[in-house]
């Protein structure tokens, strides 16, 4: 046996499509199970599906990985099965060391208890002793910043307050391996930043961990590999940056609703790439964009956005005001956007690109927070934008 | 930082747990010691979150038995109910009755409420299942508790003597308890997938009781006689009564039989309880 923390391999799970089905599904497995006579099965009864197909990693000892792909890709189904919440249909899932989550923040909690109640019952509930829970304690509620009212129900706290409060318990635990379901993208500003310094906290000491998150920038932070999955299959296994950059581009390629309009490709017109993509801070910026439309469009309105990775708008330019006014033809357009200097401090970014008809707000194409890319070696001193300035000083 | 040799390993399969029946039996021993401060800590949420918000608190504990009483009591003033002569006065038989068999209704109740309230719980964390199942425990004694004070105030006012047998009825109260459980537990992999359970089962135990020696005590002959005489739950109602007052302690040796029937059929259902949990909790949350 090697020294892996998780190894999934040859996993699938059906799940069945009509609840009445289901139902009776449930009861013959149960019925079966029972018997002991249950093993791997490959093959579908009617109204089944794979909710997950062939599914295998590995991790090690103070690795991360992350999920990402589409709603249903089957990344929440994986992460139940590893928690042992469900049964796989077939292949093993082995975990070496202890397993903590921070899924469903809040969950159990009851409306009519106060803050402090639900603490300790929630923290029984993820396996501490009273003994740890009452050390713990204090802990707990200053990181959740919400001191002043832990002495009330819950059923008057904001849904925020009860994220913050699930967790502040759930991350008390140091287990060997932490399961995250976009947890971190709930909660105010603040809290979120104070959560991703926790977990980076977490991992620093050697911790594992599997995140799910739509997030690209979180992944591409706090995960050495990343798994890709659509409709319960691997797409891309591999290092975090070259899979997310390659499903930003698939999620770019899913073009209009109607079909008609689509984003084929787009790249930074930076010449060598290599992840992640790095941009000299304070240089051109460039970037090239290639629609590929089934029909003409007159009068498109581009938009060109760059986020940071709190999601502040750092830029947000429409073609039309700055004087651009091209038409799209059937077939591929490529429409290039530059800057002759980005004023971008250090830190991670990313890309969100808009195609209008007619008007803002007609969309034909939303391409949202794809493309990420580094500024560096911007060399000023705090703030978002890094400009050299010019001083001078006159004496009377 | 511990070796990673040194650590617990946990697999998880599509294999039946019962093909590997020693690791199954570690695991069910295992949780069931993990399980015993989460059962607390939940008993207390859902004894403070049910109570807390009612003007009446406690008292809703012992209204059900006492209206049943009540009820049974009118009726008998009324001669529509003929008990033929009994040596206790009626409201004491009637509601030290009504009060054992609520603690077996309250106990065939308690798995599937208590896992049906933690639904959300279950489909999203991971921890021992069976606490679930002493928290229900927990909160039907606590339930029992209350209404033994109204047993003893009862007794007081019509000065019915106890007898020293009278610990013997505790054992028949376990018995109640225990069979009232397996039951409940046995229902939680059907009652969670199909409401059909929760529904028949208030049905069920409404005409159970009269078929049970609750209200009355059990007629000498003729067809009710009979069913009552092969009723389980008779020698257990019986022996209450005639431990608490009688002095006497007839159905021990048959209480005592069904009960070691009853400690290995509730291994069983505690097995099946952990073997159809992955496969309710699958089909719990839409």
């Amino acid at each position: 046996m090697t020294d892996t923390i998780v190894s999934v391999s040859n996993v699938s799970k059906k799940y069945c499509r009509n609840l009445k089905r289901s139902l009776w599904y449930g009861v013959k497995d149960i019925v079966s199970d029972m018997a002991g006579r249950s093993k791997d099965q490959y093959t579908l009864r009617p109204q089944e599906f794979w909710a997950l197909q062939d599914i295998a990693f590995e991790l090690e000892p103070g690795q991360s990985l992350g999920l990402v792909g589409r709603n249903g890709a089957g990344k929440t189904t994986l992460l139940k099965l590893i928690n042992g919440l469900i049964k796989p249909t077939a292949g093993k899932i082995s975990i070496r060391g202890s397993l903590g989550a921070l899924i469903a923040l809040g969950t159990g909690f009851n409306p009519v208890l106060t803050g402090r109640e639900n603490v300790k019952i929630a923290g029984s509930v993820l396996g501490m002793s009273p003994k740890q829970m009452d050390e713990k304690l204090d802990e707990i509620v200053d990181f959740s910043e919400i001191r002043e009212f832990i002495d009330t129900p819950v059923k008057s706290y904001s849904s925020g307050m009860l994220v913050r409060l699930g967790f502040s318990v759930a991350i008390q635990l140091q287990p060997d391996l932490l399961l995250v379901d976009e947890v971190l993208a709930v909660g105010d500003l603040g809290f979120a930043v104070k959560c991703m310094k926790k977990i980076t906290e977490y991992r620093n000491n050697g911790g594992s961990m599997i995140l799910v998150s739509h997030a690209m920038h979180n992944i591409r932070f706090h995960c050495d590999k990343a798994l890709w999955m659509e409709r319960g299959r691997i797409v891309d296994y591999g290092p975090s940056h070259a899979i997310c950059d390659a499903y930003e581009l698939s999620t770019a390629r899913a073009g209009s609703h109607d079909g008609e309009m689509l984003i084929a490709d787009a790249d930074f017109a930076v010449g060598e790439v290599d992840y992640p993509i790095k941009v000299a801070g304070n240089q051109g910026f460039g970037f090239e964009i290639e629609f590929l439309a089934k029909r003409a469009v007159k009068n498109p309105i581009i938009v060109f956005a760059i986020f940071d990775i709190k999601g502040q708008h750092m830029i947000w330019n429409y073609s039309n005001m700055d004087e651009f006014f091209p038409s799209l033809v059937p077939g591929s357009n490529k429409v290039r956007v530059s800057f002759p200097s980005l004023p971008l401090a250090n830190g991670v970014y990313s890309i969100t690109v808009v195609l209008h008809e007619n008007q803002v707000g007609n969309h034909l194409v939303v391409c949202k927070n794809s493309f990420s890319f580094e500024v560096t070696g911007a060399d000023a001193g705090f703030g978002l934008l890094a400009t050299k300035g010019t001083w001078s000083i006159a004496h009377e | 930082m511990i070796k990673s040799a040194e650590k617990k390993l946990t697999v998880y399969t599509a294999k039946s747990p019962l093909m590997e029946p020693g690791k199954l039996f570690r695991e069910m021993l295992s949780d069931l010691k993990a399980s015993a401060g989460l059962a607390m800590r939940l008993t207390g949420r859902d004894i403070a979150a049910q109570y807390r918000q009612t003007a009446l608190g406690y008292f809703w504990a012992v209204l059900p038995p006492l209206v049943t009483s009540l009820t049974f009591i009118l009726l008998n003033r009324a001669n529509v109910i003929e008990t033929g002569a009994m040596n206790l006065p009626y409201p004491v038989f009637i509601i030290a009755g009504t009060i054992f068999w609520q603690l077996f209704v309250d106990a065939l109740n308690a798995p599937l409420k208590v896992v049906n309230v933690n639904r959300a719980m279950l489909s999203k964390i991971s921890f021992p299942k069976e606490a679930l199942v002493l928290s229900g425990i927990l909160q039907v004694l606590f339930g029992f508790a209350i209404k033994l004070v109204l047993l003893f105030a009862v007794i007081a006012i019509f000065r019915v003597p106890v007898q020293i047998t009278a610990f013997a009825a505790f054992l028949a109260l376990l018995g109640l308890l225990g069979i009232g459980t397996l039951c409940g537990v046995f229902l939680v992999p059907i009652g969670v997938l199909y409401q059909d359970i929760r529904e028949g089962l208030l049905i069920m135990t409404g005409a159970l009781m009269f078929f049970s020696p609750v209200v009355y005590p059990p007629p000498a002959q003729g067809f009710l006689a009979t069913i009552i005489a092969y009723n389980p739950l008779t020698p257990f109602l019986m022996l209450c009564r005639e431990a608490f007052f009688d002095g006497t302690l007839h159905y021990l040796p048959q209480t005592l039989a069904i009960m070691g029937v009853a400690a290995i059929l509730l291994l069983a259902g505690w097995v099946s309880y952990r073997v159809s949990l992955p496969i309710i909790i699958e089909r719990m949350d839409a």
